[in-house]
């Protein structure tokens, strides 16, 4: 990352910083009529905003494309590999307002950086874009090292209805080798866990979300594990699909396979909706799915439903996903990983035919 | 008439050359040189809004023989893609590499640098009937902006 010079109190004279500039996302700012284009199969309906630092961020996950230590300027780089235009936040506050009244939208979504003015910036944001549109809702997704309770607390008074949190590793060593000590970032596992759990006490069950990544390189069990607990502990998990972002520590790292996520999505699905239960689930020695037992109308039922393969987002204020994040782990031109929309009979098969399923699926009764 | 249409399209403005022709659904624009004979392709700016800001472009190589409505290549923008179909027939000479590698040209430039191949064409004068003319190219502008809407692919 560049090395900027300019005091953090001056920056504001200089650059075009948080909170009066946000980054939008590509979708959103075609959303909202800002930028040209329009988005294959789908529509965006949460309007997501990302603060902007002329250090980008202080965090130095290696996966990242706002991480400190990825060469080139902040302004200049990608993040999840597509440009996030940058605006003024009133401006955004006005087009969501504007959008609101001809069409509703969905929800608006705020991302912290790492970043010591984040906290105090995000607020400002959140309180902009509430005043222009009270009934649209906000989620925040936090910087979880940035908080404790009392800022929680300061959130949830906002207006803010959903906490997002990036956990991003399954488990403690993939943290750690992906956003911890090893990066020489700020992150800790533990901590990350504190401000989960204390989230989702001051804001209810299901209004906490984790964002898990996968393919960092976390077996099968690690992910599974992870998804009985957050399930237990009703804390929604966010699957994303690896996918390495040019100029980062993990540009050369292979995507996973195709089969892989989706057997990842099936049994995630299985988890949260269909009480599948762990000693329905073998594994190899590596860690990885070796066998699933499960009854036959069930997986059928959540396969041909198409649900599991959706992108896992926040809902808007009916319920209904509103965050599909369109393309955001793979480019326009390939294979879906998360689909934005509701896969049909079509997109069905495809999945079916993507994931393999039987070669790993002992089918029971549902009797059995 | 004007040498230029100029539309809106939220609050920016493009504009269509009418020094050259176009294809009637695909948007692509094809200018003769008179004193080659060859047919320079690129997309226009219609066909540009709809898209969004490209982020990939890929192109047959030269030496490539086409037919009309045969693809040149692929357009990818942040969140879509579109097939580039040619306008016409022939033998793709040269192919403008600069936007591979930088696919904003296509956005910037669109009726200059933003060009995509250079066809020699093996029927101009039967297949550029087919295309928009200079005449018709406010009515078509204004029916293509209204289809473009009723698509929901531009404001």
């Amino acid at each position: 990352m560049a090395k900027v010079t300019i005091p953090a109190s001056e920056q504001a004279e200089h650059f075009q910083i948080s909170p009066d500039y946000v980054r939008i996302s590509m979708a959103a700012a075609i959303e909202l009529g800002l930028k040209p284009g329009r988005i294959h199969r789908a529509t965006c309906d949460c309007i997501n905003l990302l603060q902007n630092y002329p250090e980008g961020c202080y965090a130095n996950c290696t996966y990242c494309g706002l991480a400190r230590e990825r060469p080139g300027l902040p302004e200049d780089n990608t993040f999840i590999r597509v440009g996030w235009p940058l605006y003024s936040t009133d401006l955004i506050a006005e087009k969501i307002a504007e959008r609101e009244i001809k069409h509703e939208v969905g929800r608006v979504c705020v991302s912290q950086v790492q970043d010591h003015r984040a906290n105090a910036d995000m607020m400002d944001t959140i309180r902009r874009v509430h005043e222009k549109a009270p009934q649209v809702p906000i989620a925040a997704l936090v910087s979880a090292t940035l908080l404790n309770e009392e800022k929680l607390l300061e959130i949830r008074d906002a207006g803010v209805d959903i906490i997002g949190i990036g956990l991003d590793g399954a488990t403690e060593e993939i943290f750690d080798e992906a956003r911890g000590k090893k990066t020489r970032g700020p992150h800790k596992w533990d901590y990350h866990w504190t401000i989960i759990r204390k989230a989702r006490e001051l804001f209810g069950p299901m209004n906490v979300n984790c964002h898990i990544i996968v393919g960092l390189g976390e077996t099968d069990r690690d992910l599974f594990n992870l998804f009985f607990q957050l399930r237990d502990e009703q804390i929604a998990g966010y699957l994303f699909s690896f996918n390495p972002e040019p100029g980062t520590a993990t540009q050369d790292l292979p995507r996973q396979p195709i089969h892989r996520h989706r057997r990842v999505q099936l049994v995630k699905y299985l988890i949260e909706n269909c009480e599948l239960s762990p000693a329905a689930i073998a594994y190899d020695d590596a860690g990885n799915l070796a066998r699933l037992n499960a009854p036959e109308e069930m997986v059928n039922e959540a396969i041909d439903s198409g649900l599991p393969f959706m992108t896992n987002g926040c809902p808007d204020r009916h319920g209904v996903m509103a965050c599909n994040r369109p393309y955001g782990s793979y480019r326009p031109g390939e294979e879906y990983r998360d689909y934005p929309f509701r896969p049909n009979a079509e997109d069905v098969a495809i999945i079916r035919e993507q994931m393999r399923l039987d070669d790993v699926w002992a089918k029971t009764s549902l009797a059995a | 008439m004007s040498n230029i249409q100029e539309f809106k399209i939220g609050a920016d403005y493009y504009t269509i050359p009418a020094d050259r022709f176009y294809g009637r659904e695909d948007h692509m624009w094809a200018l003769y040189d008179h004193a080659t004979g060859n047919v320079t392709i690129g997309m226009d700016a219609l066909g540009l809004a709809a898209l969004g800001d490209l982020a990939y472009v890929s192109l047959q190589p030269v030496g490539t023989t086409v037919s009309r409505g045969e693809t040149l290549g692929t357009l990818e923008a942040a969140k879509m893609t579109g097939d580039l179909t040619s306008p016409i027939s022939g033998e793709i000479v040269e192919r403008n590499d600069l936007t591979i590698r930088n696919p904003a040209l296509v956005n910037e430039e669109t009726y200059t640098n933003g060009w995509l191949v250079i066809i020699k064409p093996s029927d101009w004068e039967n297949e550029s009937k087919q295309l928009v003319s200079t005449e018709e190219l406010p009515v078509w502008v204004e029916s293509e902006l209204t289809r473009y809407r009723q698509q929901g692919w531009i404001d």
